[in-house]
């Protein structure tokens, strides 16, 4: 076998996969589009509390200065979606009574170590989502802010193995733990404590100076369950507003028929408020793609028209332009595939799980986070 | 667009740029945007995540404007690299959040994955996925972002040579997946 031959075959197999091409986004991007992108990242690069998960060590390798950060929960597409943040019930007495949190919510703090900031004036001011060992809130005093991320504990050596490229560790105790501090420069700090139960925390904060910092540290403490989740922020939805809020998200919206608000309005979630402003767009989205599809079956050229055409409006729609996520850039992809009259109902990717490929798809319910999607085994 | 950095209230973190540095990140931005937002889209799951990532990568080269190199972009792929892997993370952990907590509501929840910008070519998607990710991105670099082997040395943070030989491995794999899932490009030559 000529293994040159073949090799050089499947790298041409890859070139011929490549699935952007410059030139063409480059004809696509538009000069207003490349002015917002650019206002978009010295916006975020100016933020001075915006983690920006930019551990570009690889720059640091070719010789350049550069600073490790880890992940934002960014409201990118993947992210705002993954919705339903804290599950509760509201069972609250007759006369309002105190919160009691359902089931999903109290196993998340249960499982965290719940500590909060409690110098004056500071608060929790972010709280996109949770998950027993991993997520993350945000603090702020209205000037300040830190950033407390909780990890599975298992990663724990590999995370201070990495963080131990930024600088050199200073090791101490906190809260009765092993901590390690590190420094991004400028006034910036964060500090890893060791593992307790199954997590264990970050918190990140650029307070100018290391004083100032540890001050701040100095004024976290741990918290009963109940206390921990009221400390959420307003803009976390509580579940007796979710209703109302939703049915005012909808107004001015092209709805599809047959539209059932309900699934959103459910008094048993509870999520922020952008997150719910994505959720409701995307089931308005979801059912037009429906009536598109029902339109096309029923041979009725004029309803299927109709669908792309409320589709295609959804810059316009209130909740959109109210909700401000970079997930809506998807909708212009099915928008497209609708007037090209072929939804792409292939596999959106590949996931590997205990050693199996498996597709997920339909692609155009996961451009439009839709349910009712499907996984199949793949390769082999 | 001067102005546009001189808007923004200069908090307590940020100096006030030299004009130069401004300059030089904009020229840098716009002559790279769409070469950035390419690459994120050939390793992100959708066109949203990838502006995301493009606009984080920008974001963190804004931070380091004083930094930037005269040929800026083996450097930029050096950032968008790690924003994108941050992505991929972020997206599996909400996907998985997302099936965990919708089983729970027993409501309907949109499930997300971190998924790859390659789509629906079956068979030569198959036997790309069959690769370890280290070999996936060596592939990438070269056949998709078009570095040579020193570029994308520097991208990885490794010697070319070290490169030369992690390209050859993965050639070597994919054409055997190929070659084993029926795909032309692995079949011996006629």
């Amino acid at each position: 076998m000529n293994r040159r031959r073949q090799k050089n075959d499947a790298l041409a197999a890859m070139a011929a996969a490549n699935p952007a091409s410059v030139a063409e986004l480059a004809a696509e991007i538009g000069e207003a589009s490349l002015e917002r992108a650019l206002r978009d990242s010295v916006d975020r690069g100016r933020a001075p509390h915006t983690p920006i998960p930019a551990g570009d060590s690889a720059a640091l390798k070719a010789g350049r200065s550069a600073g490790r950060r880890l992940v934002p929960v960014a409201l990118g597409a993947a992210a705002v979606l993954a919705a339903l943040l804290i599950v509760s019930g509201w069972l609250g007495g007759s006369g309002g009574g105190r919160p009691e949190f359902a089931a999903a919510a109290i196993r998340v703090a249960q499982a965290n170590p719940r500590l909060l900031v409690t110098k004056p004036g500071w608060k929790i001011v972010r709280a996109d989502q949770f998950q027993p060992d991993d997520g993350e809130v945000t603090f702020g005093d209205g000037e300040h802010r830190l950033d407390m991320r909780w990890y599975p504990a298992r990663a724990y050596g590999s995370y201070l193995r990495d963080r131990a490229h930024v600088s050199p560790v200073a090791r101490g105790t906190l809260l009765g733990q092993r901590s390690t501090t590190i420094e991004y420069g400028r006034g910036e700090y964060a500090t890893m404590l060791a593992p307790q139960g199954r997590v264990f925390i970050e918190v990140r904060a650029r307070l100018g100076t290391r004083a100032a910092y540890e001050e701040l540290l100095q004024s976290l403490r741990r918290v009963d369950v109940e206390t921990w989740l009221e400390a959420m922020p307003p803009s976390v939805v509580r579940p007796a507003a979710r209703s109302a809020l939703v049915e005012r998200m909808l107004r001015g919206s092209p709805l599809p028929p047959g539209f059932d608000p309900s699934a959103l309005q459910d008094e048993n979630s509870m999520s922020s408020r952008t997150t719910l402003g994505v959720a409701v767009a995307n089931e308005i989205a979801c059912g037009w793609v429906e009536s598109w599809i029902a339109a096309r079956r029923n041979g009725s050229r004029a309803a299927a028209r109709a669908a792309v055409e409320a589709l295609a409006s959804s810059s316009r729609w209130p909740v959109v332009r109210q909700t401000k996520s970079p997930w809506f850039g998807n909708y212009r992809i099915v928008v497209r595939q609708l007037r090209a009259g072929h939804l792409d109902r292939g596999a959106a990717g590949y996931e590997e799980s205990g050693g199996q490929l498996f597709a997920r798809g339909p692609s155009w319910k996961f451009a439009l986070g839709c349910g009712g999607t499907w996984r199949k085994r793949a390769g082999g | 667009m001067a102005d546009m950095y001189r808007q923004m209230p200069d908090r307590n973190d940020q100096p006030a740029a030299p004009t130069e540095a401004e300059r030089r990140f904009e020229s840098c931005f716009r002559d790279n945007y769409a070469t950035v937002l390419a690459f994120a889209i050939r390793r992100l799951p959708d066109r949203a995540t990838a502006e995301d990532a493009a606009a984080d990568a920008f974001a963190v080269a804004w931070r380091r404007r004083d930094l930037i190199p005269d040929e800026p972009l083996p450097w930029l792929y050096g950032i968008a690299l790690r924003v994108v892997a941050n992505q991929r993370r972020s997206g599996a952990r909400r996907g998985r959040l997302d099936d965990r907590l919708a089983q729970e509501a027993g409501a309907r929840g949109p499930a997300t994955e971190a998924f790859d910008g390659l789509h629906r070519r079956d068979s030569f998607s198959r036997a790309f996925r069959l690769l370890a990710e280290d070999d996936r991105e060596v592939l990438r670099l070269v056949a998709w972002d078009g570095l040579d082997s020193a570029e994308a040395a520097r991208v990885l943070g490794c010697s070319s040579a070290a490169f030369r030989v992690r390209l050859h491995r993965a050639r070597r794999r994919l054409a055997k997946h190929l070659a084993a899932g029926g795909h032309s490009a692995g079949e011996e030559p006629r």
